[in-house]
């Protein structure tokens, strides 16, 4: 018991000692945050830029069949549209601010209604198949639910939606999320790697492998520094995200689930450091790996692809993997309430779990190995 | 002679310790790599969702709407039974389920009004919108392969370009810009910096070898360094098909690769002199480098863009190294070279005097 005890004293003393150290070392902490609140920011760049078309609409026909049909243009969830003279939409496309030009021929009412067809000019920069491909599905979209608008008996089969959420997410508040599990990991390799590389390079490693402390012990305490400094850092990105409109549909879940994810992210920096034993090589990595990992654990959809690429393969293989996955999941249900992993929560934390005592247990054993003669 | 040989020993130690630290090429490798790979995904999902289709009407009708929704290229469509549906839209296997009702057929003969539904998994507005058009315009196709289409109104497409360029391919080049970027403020910026954090400034600077040397020896070092990661990807890319320039255009591709790291490399010596610690280098020059590449545009067609970062982007080299690239490699054209290359030269001349200037005032200090 009082050796138990000893070892609690013991974690606690390394505990309160690493965070003596990191008085001295802010900018680590200020990393920490800059670099996640940058993605943010980069994050909702993306979401801005990956809209809608900006489409010039050019009305040489004002009927009411025209005025109809540019209102099915603009209900198609496709098109920014600027209605425009010839000579401006020639303007705007030629300055690359628009991509596609619509004219609405002089004719379209008339032909209409007398039954004769109707040539509908698009003209399209077609930079990318991406955005093209978008246009040039959009524009007989809008075609077909204009006429079964204007046309209800002639057009018939239409479109009937039924959401399973109970409301729409934007795009910004959905990426938000993973601003903030970025900051969570990257905090956490970086004070982690940082207070274990520190101890190798300093050779106080010794000292503490020599110690009547155990491993265990040590490492632990040294998890709970991290896990403090990581907190804070991870408390100032979810405010932020907050002060942008994104409130958490379950803070007392995003406070648990704060907690099950930062122990495994801590745990592996502790044993990049360890097996790393120098800042100079963990830093870098650190902050080289957060973006990469970030990127396959599904910070803009659900990472679960179908297995019928080679690409979509290694996707999946790299997402199954990644902590972050996990750790974005259990933030998208504490920020939005619905899951976008396979696993159910329960699930995710088992796994996370599994990351910590595997990461916990190879620090403390590169420590201990350190004792042996 | 001694100087060139002094100013050859300095790159060639620089390169040395490039090679030997692999936490600085991974620094440099990793976001670009990250970058490259999310592209990868993006490029074989994007526009194409995976979707369930219950079928339970086999009416004429009913088969040419499946027709339809099987040649759309925005679905990658699984038909399923009701049930294993659900099952798999709750797995998250599949992003919505399109159902074709009983009587589908029957109630398009007899001019009813008749509903296809689609039950969406509306996680976020990106995938949910592409989603919300996709079933309509589907319904367009089937209505265009009717014989007796009560649609008169037919697109008449005109192409501003050529060709259209896949999305994998025009996500590239912006990469390898950003690639250039990382490498030139890194490798640059962490050589510069180490010198100052390892205090091996000193030996150089009480060297018999003038201070321009050791200034053009670093920058040098640093451009090679960029220069040789380009290449690669240069190659990897017109090997495997992807980035491949035809004739003389290898010349412009190569030039305005080669200008613009040298305005990178510039750039990173003034960061590595002005901070002098490799965590701050390291950070300071992966953001800096993701902030040029994203308001230059980064991998989105500028028009998409809000109005302030379409004028943000024209004060950025990278948008016009990106331009220039895009104009040789995809369209075999010189379209406005001249106004891209000037301007990424007169960034390279800014940069190099900077960074130069900022080594030369610290080595003398």
């Amino acid at each position: 018991m009082s050796s138990l005890r000893s070892q609690v004293r013991a974690a606690w003393a390394m505990c309160l000692k690493d965070l003596r150290v990191a008085r001295a070392r802010v900018a680590f902490t200020v990393i920490g945050v800059v670099i996640p609140v940058n993605f943010l920011f980069l994050f909702i760049l993306v979401a801005v830029g990956g809209g809608q078309a900006p489409t010039a609409v050019v009305m040489e026909d004002q009927g009411v069949l025209a005025q109809r049909f540019a209102s099915a243009m603009e209900n198609a969830h496709s098109f920014e549209i600027r209605y425009s003279s010839a000579a401006d939409a020639r303007r705007l496309m030629d300055e690359g601010r628009i991509v596609a030009i619509v004219t609405i021929p002089a004719s379209f009412d008339n032909d209409l209604r007398e039954g004769r067809p109707v040539d509908l000019p698009v003209e399209i920069n077609n930079l990318n198949f991406d955005f093209t491909a978008d246009i040039r599905r959009a524009v007989p979209l809008a075609i077909t639910s204009f006429y079964a608008d204007a046309f209800p008996t002639e057009v018939t089969v239409r479109a009937n939606e039924i959401d399973v959420q109970a409301h729409d997410t934007d795009y910004v508040p959905y990426l938000a999320v993973s601003a903030v599990v970025a900051a969570f990991f990257l905090q956490a390799i970086i004070q982690a790697a940082a207070a274990s590389a520190t101890e190798y390079e300093d050779h106080t490693d010794l000292e503490l492998a020599l110690s009547p402390a155990s491993p265990w012990a040590i490492t632990l305490g040294k998890v709970a520094a991290a896990l403090v400094l990581t907190a804070l850092a991870g408390a100032i990105v979810i405010a932020l995200v907050i002060a942008i409109g994104v409130q958490p549909l379950h803070p007392l879940e995003l406070a648990g689930f704060g907690l099950a994810i930062m122990i495994p992210f801590v745990a592996i920096g502790l044993l990049v450091g360890s097996v790393l034993k120098r800042r100079t090589a963990a830093i870098p990595l650190a902050i080289g790996s957060t973006l990469p990992l970030l990127f396959v654990s599904g910070p803009f959809a659900p990472p679960v692809y179908p297995a019928d690429t080679p690409a979509f393969v290694i996707g999946q293989i790299l997402a199954d993997v990644s902590p972050l996955t996990y750790g974005v999941a259990l933030m998208q249900l504490a920020f939005h309430g619905f899951n976008t992993w396979t696993v159910d929560p329960l699930g995710d934390i088992a796994v996370l779990l599994v990351f910590a005592v595997v990461a916990v247990g190879g620090a403390a054993f590169v420590l201990g190995r350190r004792a042996r003669p | 002679m001694s100087e060139m040989r002094a100013l050859l020993s300095i790159v060639r130690n620089d390169l040395a310790l490039w090679v030997r630290r692999p936490s600085q090429i991974f620094v440099t490798l990793a976001p670009v790599l990250g970058l490259a790979l999310l592209f990868l995904l993006f490029s074989s999902a994007v526009g194409r969702q995976p979707v369930a289709l219950v079928i339970m009407d086999d009416g004429p009708a009913a088969r040419q709407l499946v027709d339809a929704l099987e040649g759309s290229d925005a679905y990658i469509l699984y038909r399923e039974t009701a049930d294993h549906a659900r099952t798999e839209l709750a797995e998250l296997r599949v992003h919505a389920i399109i159902t074709i009702p009983t009587g589908f057929s029957d109630r398009y003969e007899a001019h009813q009004a008749d509903p296809v539904s689609i039950e969406i998994n509306n996680l976020n507005n990106d995938m949910t919108l592409d989603l919300r058009r996709s079933l309509p315009a589907a319904i367009t196709d089937f209505y265009e392969a009717q014989p007796d289409s009560p649609i008169d109104v037919e697109v008449r497409e005109t192409d501003l370009r050529t060709q259209d360029i896949g999305l994998l391919e025009f996500m590239l080049l912006p990469n390898i810009v950003l690639l250039v970027t990382v490498s030139g403020l890194v490798n640059t910026g962490l050589s510069t910096g180490r010198e100052f954090e390892e205090r091996t400034i000193a030996e150089l600077a009480l060297a018999p070898i003038g201070r321009g040397v050791i200034v053009a020896g670093k920058l040098l070092a640093g451009w090679l360094t960029t220069l040789v990661l380009a290449a690669v990807v240069l190659v990897l890319g017109a090997a495997s098909g992807f980035l491949a320039p035809s004739g003389w255009y290898w010349l412009p591709t190569v030039g305005m690769v080669a200008l613009y790291a040298l305005a990178a490399a510039g750039l990173g010596a003034a960061i590595g002199v002005a901070l002098r610690r490799i965590a701050s280098v390291s950070v300071v020059s992966l953001t800096l480098a993701f902030y040029l590449f994203f308001l230059s545009g980064g991998i989105s067609v500028a028009a998409f863009l809000p109005e302030w970062i379409q004028t943000v982007a024209h004060f950025i080299p990278s948008y016009y190294a990106v331009h220039a690239l895009d104009m040789a490699v995809f369209y075999g054209s010189t379209d406005e070279l001249g106004r891209d290359a000037a301007m990424v030269a007169a960034t390279a001349v800014i940069t190099v005097l900077i960074g130069a200037r900022a080594l030369d005032r610290r080595i003398e200090s």
